[in-house]
């Protein structure tokens, strides 16, 4: 079992969540807006606590492993990624500043082939961030979290900026095989292609 | 040579005060006025007192004279910071403290150890003014620091947060808004110096030259403090901000 949530409990929002995502699983946490579907996501990254229960990644709590090194095991994709003030080259290595993620760093060669892949071009790269749509913003986010290499990833509304060809890419790059994810989105062609759905809020 | 101004003409330099109470009154901003004038009546007593009190110092140029001076110096500096900023005095009031005696220690030893060597090293003259500076700029430099650092941790708790949530240290996380707000503390200081020389001539040169002193002598004095400026301004800022984030990170 990759990731796993145990008897969440937090009042008044949740009482016993649970739910486990296997390998390769790509869930998708549904249900109406003020059911907790970002509180739980923020759950799983340790922004919010919980009145009881346990979360499990590899079968370690991050009470165990710590948080630190808990999030160093996951990609996260946020509603809006902060990208700075520099070009996307500076965007794309803002994660590997940090210790968990500096072993990692990827050469140009790399980031090009990431954003390429994601429909952006070369010459993305020497780009300031602040010329971007809000949809290349959101590849390049994309991009960032495929970069550091994780196999987990938890992503908070990663295609709403998206035209339909881009989407198409931003799928099929993180909706891979050996790719696990537990994600919040309003998108249909997205939930379309989740493997696993988290219902919140009562509805069946 | 030295053309000292009689008392008596002081009085036209406080009448030219009317051009900009006049420009105000025309622009229906009375509050900047009032603003105005408060400060040079704050400013004038204070020098008043200070010329006084520094011809005394001087004359007497006693060591601990001297250090506790300084002391009152670093405190009113610091007061000034915490008032300014409006941070909480009980949290800040150490690290800031700490900031200004590293950086202020450091530079001032360089300048009166190293580079004038006075005798006695505590004469009165040279610590004095010397540290005056160095602490008046730090104490700029770290309410620029510690307002927009601060201010972006509230106002961009949402990034900050996904700093965290991608892997990042606390301190880590913090870093991009330490930057933004040291470059911001600092370009001014940078710039000056580009520009020092050719643009504007800065207010101790000029002093020292008006006051009669050879024009590389006060040149020889103006590079070691703004050398000197800058190192203090980024250590005081910097570790008065590192500091005081441990105590603000762990509320």
């Amino acid at each position: 079992m990759i990731l796993q949530a145990k008897k969440i409990t937090l009042s008044p929002l949740f009482k016993d969540i649970s739910f486990d995502i296997e390998q390769g699983q790509h869930a998708c946490i549904l249900g109406p807006s003020g059911s907790g579907k970002s509180t739980l996501l923020k759950i799983l990254l340790g922004g919010q606590s919980v009145d009881s229960g346990e979360i499990l990644i590899h079968d370690q709590s991050p009470d165990e492993c710590g948080w630190h090194q808990w999030r160093g095991q996951v990609a996260y994709i946020p509603q809006e990624a902060p990208l700075g003030i520099g070009t996307v080259r500076e965007a794309l290595l803002l994660p590997f500043e940090f210790k968990v993620h500096k072993h990692n760093t990827p050469n140009d060669e790399t980031m090009r082939a990431q954003l390429k892949a994601l429909g952006l071009q070369d010459k993305h790269l020497e780009q300031t961030t602040n010329k971007l749509s809000g949809g290349e913003k959101q590849r390049v986010a994309i991009a960032r979290a495929l970069l550091l290499g994780k196999k987990i990833f938890i992503a908070d509304e990663a295609t709403s900026a998206l035209d339909k060809d881009s989407k198409a890419k931003v799928i099929e790059a993180l909706m891979k095989a050996e790719h696990t994810i537990i994600s919040v989105s309003h998108d249909d062609d997205w939930i379309e292609r989740c493997t696993q759905n988290i219902q919140l809020g009562g509805e069946a | 040579m030295n053309f000292d101004i009689p008392i008596e003409r002081m009085i036209w330099v406080y009448a030219a005060l009317i051009v900009p109470v006049g420009i105000f009154y025309a622009l229906k901003m009375p509050a900047l006025s009032k603003d105005l004038l408060m400060a040079v009546a704050k400013m004038t007593v204070q020098l008043i007192f200070i010329a006084f009190y520094l011809v005394v110092l001087f004359d007497l140029n006693n060591l601990w004279l001297n250090l506790a001076w300084l002391v009152v110096m670093v405190l009113i500096a610091n007061w000034t910071i915490l008032g300014r900023t409006k941070m909480p005095k009980k949290a800040f009031f150490f690290p800031v403290l700490i900031g200004l005696l590293s950086g202020t220690a450091l530079i001032a030893s360089l300048f009166i150890g190293l580079l004038i060597q006075p005798e006695p090293w505590f004469d009165a003259r040279y610590l004095i003014p010397l540290i005056g500076m160095i602490l008046g700029n730090s104490m700029q430099g770290n309410v620029i620091v510690l307002e927009r650092f601060y201010h972006a941790m509230e106002q961009r708790r949402e990034e900050y947060l996904s700093y965290v949530f991608m892997g990042a240290t606390d301190f880590e996380a913090a870093r991009p808004f330490l930057r933004e707000a040291l470059s911001a503390a600092l370009a001014p200081t940078i710039a000056m110096i580009g520009t020092t020389g050719i643009v504007f001539l800065p207010g101790m040169m000029t002093g020292q030259i008006l006051a009669g002193a050879d024009p590389t002598e006060a040149v020889k004095y103006q590079i070691m403090i703004l050398i000197g400026i800058a190192i203090a301004v980024l250590i005081s800022t910097l570790l008065s901000t590192l500091i005081s984030l441990r105590a603000y990170q762990r509320q």
